[in-house]
């Protein structure tokens, strides 16, 4: 197989390129993105909400089809009501915001599951899970450079206050910054971008190409804006790799994407020269 | 027996009023025993044991049109049908990968026949690999339609040998009108040239139609609809289309529509239509019949691969 074969081929046909562009521009926006989610520890957090989308999206299906638009809203919908719904408990009862988040949307994921078993169509349910790289429509990547694009827009926009809010959040607060509305801002960017990512890598996994490659950044940087660099850049390296890794040995794109990912943190938690567990062990454990 | 006795005296009492009145009843077309319980699990099933049970047999179809047969999940009230059926009538050869689990978890009262698995073994398709997988989808061959109906006849007359007169010739009329549908289609097919049939669907479920007329079947998907297509094998089917000058693609009624959209878009090819490849359609499509499904199939087929 030559060089041509193995990188060059593949993307001859428009569903490939379709999917390496939409992975390429949610790589932007999930790696800005990750590094908040890390450093404000709200990684399991922003799992939980991937979950919550599956409702939101079998009733769009079930409702008006395939139409991207119409799914893009119906997960957004049950992506924010999760969200709302759990800082609204928590601060109206005496749970606290994580177990309202755990068990809202559970019980969100649940009724997505129950709702896909009554769908009148075929309705593949591990497509949406897990994602399909094969079905990435014309409007998908639309929404996916819209969602990119107005992410990299926010973080340019608000970088003051995201840069406030992640490292010192009282202080943040104190000087007269809303606190409460940065916290719902990035909840709310994190359901634009899974939904965005959905086809691609699906609502499980998308948040693998946020999360992975920010943490593996993390054990690389200590500013705030190289680590948002390397997390893009990263993101971007796994989304190339695992999409021709899909392509060639026949795996699920959003799996392997996820898996390239993985290789890439773990080599990091490894052997970063200043935080990884080589370093940690040889020096006796003492930091 | 004391009460055998009783009957006969009362028998002799009453018989005068009772032949009456059974012969009222039966001019009425009620007083026979109650129907057969047929509880089905595809829509041509249903169709099969209404055709030859007729009025002795109330069909009950759990796998309604446009469920997928091969992921259906019963719910607990579709359990308590199936437990209460005479008859349970499966499509098998493995369609409903959840038969075998269900069988043994509820054991229904009554017989649990996968049709597929009873036909005459020369009729299965097994596919090359995978262990030679058979196709379950065997209603798409008109003989294996034939076959189906005296297997449903015979299975009713063991449910009810007293009626079997009138299974025998309700699955002979319904055989009539099914080899009368097998010559329309042949006719029809006969206007394509053989280099034309070509069938790029979206799961492989035409391979009983692909051999009785001579197609070449390129499925995206594997014989389940649970079976996924992996990149690789998509772009080789776009280069095939290319190549072979392949002049429509087609949907199915069940399936996901956005690989085959993808597929079109690719190409640059037209829709074909949308076949129905695991059941009947349903209420208002105009192919919820076995014929109508059938024509439906056969119509769209050659007029997208007929054309200029």
């Amino acid at each position: 197989m030559s060089l041509h074969d193995l990188l060059i081929a593949p993307f001859s046909y428009e569903f490939m390129r379709r999917g390496l562009l939409s992975a390429a521009l949610l790589s932007v926006s999930g790696g800005l993105l990750g590094c908040v989610l890390v450093l404000r520890r709200m990684a399991l957090m922003g799992d939980a909400l991937s979950h919550s989308l599956l409702p939101g999206i079998a009733a769009a299906w079930l409702l008006f089809g395939t139409s991207t638009v119409a799914l893009f809203f119906g997960g957004l919908i049950a992506g924010l009501l999760t969200a709302l719904g759990s800082a609204l408990l928590s601060r109206l009862t005496r749970i606290k915001e994580d177990a309202a988040f755990g068990s809202l949307f559970i019980v969100f994921f649940g009724a997505g599951v129950a709702l896909t078993s009554k769908l009148p169509t075929r309705l593949n349910l591990a497509d949406f899970l897990f994602g399909n790289v094969l079905g990435v429509s014309a409007a998908d990547l639309w929404l996916a450079a819209a969602v990119s694009g107005g992410t990299a827009a926010v973080f340019a926009v608000f970088y003051r206050s995201i840069l406030l809010e992640t490292f010192d959040p009282v202080f943040h607060r104190a000087t007269g910054g809303r606190g409460g509305l940065v916290h719902m801002g990035f909840l709310t960017l994190t359901v634009l971008n899974l939904v965005a990512a959905m086809q691609t890598m699906g609502i499980v996994l998308a948040l693998g190409l946020f999360l992975l490659p920010a943490v593996g950044a993390y054990l690389w940087c200590d500013r705030f804006v190289s680590m948002l660099l390397l997390s893009i850049g990263l993101a971007l390296l796994g989304s190339v790799v695992g999409i021709l890794l899909s392509f060639h040995a026949g795996l699920a794109s959003g799996a392997s994407i996820v898996l390239c990912l993985g290789l890439v943190f773990l080599v990091s938690a490894l052997f970063s020269p200043r935080y990884g567990t080589v370093r940690f062990l040889w020096r006796g454990g003492a930091r | 027996m004391a009460g055998g006795r009783a009957v006969t005296r009362m028998k002799a009492v009453l018989a005068p009023a009772v032949f009456a009145f059974a012969a009222c009843a039966a001019l009425a077309g009620q007083g026979s025993p109650p129907p057969i319980r047929v509880v089905t699990l595809s829509t041509v099933l249903a169709e099969i044991a209404q055709e030859v049970g007729g009025r002795e047999a109330e069909v009950v179809n759990l796998v309604r049109s446009g469920v997928d047969p091969h992921t259906f999940n019963p719910s607990p009230a579709d359990i308590r049908t199936l437990i209460d059926a005479d008859v349970v009538l499966a499509s098998g050869l493995g369609l409903e990968g959840y038969l075998g689990r269900l069988v043994a978890s509820i054991g229904p009262r009554g017989r649990v026949v996968a049709v597929g698995d009873a036909l005459p073994a020369v009729l299965w398709i097994r596919r090359a690999g995978s262990g030679g997988e058979k196709d379950p989808h065997w209603w798409h061959s008109i003989d294996n339609m034939l076959f189906a109906a005296d297997l449903v006849r015979a299975e009713l007359t063991r449910a009810r040998p007293e009626s079997a007169d009138v299974f025998g010739r309700n699955a002979m009329a319904y055989g009539r009108r099914l080899s009368a549908l097998k010559a329309w289609a042949a006719a029809e097919i006969a206007t394509l040239p053989p280099a034309r049939r070509q069938l790029v669907t979206s799961h492989d479920a035409f391979g009983y139609f692909a051999r009785d007329y001579g197609f070449a079947i390129h499925p995206i998907n594997g014989l389940s609809t649970e079976s996924e297509a992996d990149a690789k094998h998509l772009a080789g089917l776009i280069d095939l289309v290319r190549r072979e000058k392949i002049r429509a693609v087609f949907a199915e009624s069940s399936a996901n529509p956005r690989l085959v959209a993808n597929l079109l878009d690719e190409t640059g090819v037209r829709l074909g239509g949308t076949l129905y490849a695991d059941g009947l359609g349903p209420a208002g499509s105009g192919a919820e019949s076995y014929e109508a499904m059938y024509r439906h199939n056969v119509l769209a087929i050659v007029g997208a691969l007929a054309g200029p």
